[in-house]
């Protein structure tokens, strides 16, 4: 009798036995990060200039958005980006990558990229191609689009192009422009820097109202300064207009 | 026994016992009282109450043992207390929608309570109605006729416990709900339409004009028919904005839309894409695409009249029929040259195309040479005009026009508006001096006034300027 309840006891207490879950294992990873909508993939690239600046700079940062993948830290870790094949720019003299100690917690990050600005920027466009390095924390992680809230798809990239200079250069956001602003030039640049008191021009810096708004502004304010001194001409000797 | 052996049993003695224990016996004895049952006997269950007003419900109780008993009450939406009175008195602060009230009486006796559930409607203190924009005393304000006829003097003063200075020139409901805009010769602004409150004036709906505000002149405004984009035309310029997703995000208006053209005051949603304005110098019409910010030039048509050189003066406009979303809108204009005024129109094919419509010299109706006001009819081919206190109906197919109505000598007509969404009551308003008075005259099936007289009116405005519907515009 006593047995039977011993091996009773014993049995109810092993009757449920935790379940083990599968988990990730191995090292985890980083690799550039975007919304798809941003275009900002790997074909993509990003611009910067000191022309654009609303004031004189000698170096500025870039946040260059990061995904981490694999496991979530409770300590602090350390990424890194370096160049890859393709990159004109020199380490040290445009530009400088260090390594950067990530929150706990994270699993995005903005990796601060110096930029600066350099003698050769004034008459040259540098690119610089980043692509993560490896650490004692992370390798390359995973890449490709996953869905994201709400159906906005996310994507993960190895490789990131950054034109960067201090001369006016076409930013790349110019190509949404284009329709309701007209061809880039740096005389027209100027000109809408002066009228409009703002020097990002991005879809999401003047917004929609912005885009179709500003091009009313600076039309009239053209036909102002034709009126007082003539067409503007830019640095092409091309008469500016806005469409 | 001895001590080891009685540890080792203790433990089955112990389950033995539970397992006694855990079972008992229910005798089924069960003792019965009566109870006072309470129930909510109303047959109303639904209310529907404008913001600020009172909310007062007061419930029939019946029981069937009142003797002794005393009750507690509460009154709840979702989750908060509103009253703990037996009867419900409230001065409704709620905002605009329906909700779902619940009344518990619960008996002090035994804490044994009832339920009944209630649909409050909330509706915008100002739901509906007419706007009637008048100036008292040099200081402009907009009035009320509200869809049951009450009326509100001056509701944005009262709303926002402030002045509004200047003399007024026009009210524009905005065209999806949310706000109507109103312009003074001193500002702009937009206010929620339920409440009055104030939503923001010309600093933000229309910041950084290459020409200040105030406007001179009485503006027009309307959204384009696909409603992403707003227009005004005020003082012959045009200014365009984007509508935004919903009244929320409203976006702000361009600077003046650049261009040699003087327009006449109005804008003529015509098809989805396209939305028509008037040169009242260069004497034809012009367009503007959806989300352009390019006035152009209309290209030419054939047919009644080359929309690109009609050569004459717009005098007034109003709408005629339109498709069911509004997509297409037709509109009738007023046309003045030297050999007289002429009825003209746009309207639309199957395809969404603007199409020219009708076209004649507006003969056979008294005094048309000196008429200020026009209203059309959406579902006969009618319009109204007007010269001082008189009121004519005009045939379009019979191309002539009769007299329906004579306001007292003295009186001056001011502006006249049909209610859009039925064409059987036309609004007009008049001024005795500096005193504002509306009528509503309702229409038969001939176009005519019933009994040749008006059905309602109103006294006690200052000197109208013009009067709109509360909840469209189209």
């Amino acid at each position: 009798m006593k047995y039977l309840l011993y091996v009773t006891i014993v049995l109810l207490l092993f009757s449920c036995k935790k379940e083990t879950v599968e988990t990730y294992q191995g090292k985890d990873g980083v690799s550039f990060f975007a919304y798809t909508y941003q275009q900002l993939h790997t074909t993509a690239v990003r611009s910067y200039s000191f022309a654009f600046q609303k004031t004189l700079k000698t170096r500025d940062t870039m946040y260059i958005p990061l995904r981490l993948t694999g496991k979530l830290s409770d300590k602090p870790r350390t990424v890194l980006l370096k160049t890859a094949e393709g990159t004109t720019a020199t380490a040290g003299v445009d530009f400088e990558l260090k390594e950067v100690t990530i929150p706990p917690g994270a699993s995005t990050f903005n990796y601060p990229l110096i930029l600066l600005n350099s003698a050769g920027m004034a008459s040259n466009v540098y690119r610089i191609v980043l692509e993560p390095a490896e650490t004692k924390d992370f390798t390359l992680g995973t890449l490709g689009q996953t869905p994201g809230i709400n159906e906005i798809t996310e994507e993960n990239f190895r490789y990131l192009k950054i034109d960067v200079s201090s001369m006016y250069v076409r930013p790349a956001y110019w190509d949404i422009l284009d329709e309701d602003f007209g061809e880039f030039s740096a005389v027209k640049y100027k000109f809408m820097v002066k009228v409009l008191g703002i020097t990002d021009f991005s879809l999401d810096s003047i917004g929609s109202d912005g885009l179709l708004n500003f091009p009313v502004t600076l039309r009239n304010a053209l036909a102002d300064y034709e009126a007082a001194n003539g067409p503007l001409l830019d640095e092409n000797g091309q008469e500016i207009s806005f469409p | 026994m001895h001590l080891k052996h009685f540890f080792k049993l203790r433990l089955v003695f112990i389950v033995i016992v539970l397992a006694f224990a855990a079972c008992k016996k229910d005798n089924q004895s069960f003792k019965y009282d009566q109870i006072n049952d309470i129930k909510i006997t109303d047959a109303t269950t639904s209310f529907t109450v404008a913001q600020r007003d009172s909310l007062i419900i007061t419930p029939t109780l019946s029981q069937t043992m009142p003797a002794g008993d005393s009750f507690t009450y509460s009154w709840k939406i979702d989750s908060n207390v509103i009253s703990t009175s037996q009867n419900l008195r409230i001065k409704v602060t709620l905002s605009p929608g329906t909700y779902l009230m619940t009344y518990r009486v619960t008996s002090n006796r035994n804490g044994i309570y009832t339920l009944r559930r209630y649909t409050v409607t909330v509706t915008g203190i100002y739901p509906d109605g007419w706007y009637i924009v008048n100036n008292k005393d040099g200081k402009g304000k907009v009035s009320l006729i509200r869809t049951d006829d009450v009326f509100f003097d001056n509701p944005m003063e009262v709303a926002n416990n402030k002045s509004y200075p200047g003399k007024a020139l026009a009210v524009y409901n905005f065209g999806k709900g949310g706000f109507f805009y109103y312009f003074s010769d001193q500002n702009v602004y937009r206010f929620n339409m339920n409440d009055w409150l104030e939503l923001g004036d010309k600093s933000s709906i229309l910041p950084n004009l290459a020409t200040p505000l105030p406007f001179k002149s009485a503006p027009a405004f309307i959204l384009d028919a696909s409603k992403f984009d707003q227009f005004i035309v005020a003082d012959g310029s045009l200014y365009a904005g984007i509508s935004g997703s919903t009244s929320e995000n409203v976006k702000p208006f361009t600077q003046r839309i650049p261009g040699d053209y003087d327009l006449y005051p109005g804008v003529f949603p015509n098809t989805y894409d396209l939305t028509y304005f008037y040169d009242n110098a260069k004497m034809r019409f012009k367009r503007m695409a959806i989300f352009s910010r390019i006035l152009e030039d209309a290209t030419k048509t054939t047919g009644s009249f080359d929309m690109s050189d009609v050569g004459r003066k717009m005098i007034a406009s109003d709408r005629g029929i339109s498709t069911i979303f509004e997509e297409e809108i037709e509109w009738y204009f007023i046309m003045q040259d030297n050999n007289g005024r002429y009825l003209m129109s746009l309207t639309y094919d199957r395809f969404g195309s603007t199409l020219v419509g009708v076209n004649q010299q507006m003969i056979n109706s008294p005094e048309i040479g000196s008429a200020t006001n026009f209203a059309t009819s959406s579902i006969l081919k009618q319009l109204y005009y007007t010269v001082d206190n008189r009121v004519y109906l005009y045939d379009m197919l019979a191309n002539s026009a009769r007299l329906i109505y004579t306001f007292p000598a003295g009186y001056v007509i001011k502006d006249i508006e049909m209610q859009r969404t039925t064409s059987k009551r036309l609004v007009i308003g008049v001024n005795n001096g500096a005193a504002g008075e509306v009528y509503y005259f309702d229409i038969n099936a001939q176009g005519e006034f019933n009994n040749s007289t008006y059905a309602k009116k109103f006294t006690g405005f200052g000197e109208i300027v013009q009067i709109a519907p509360a909840r469209k515009n189209l």
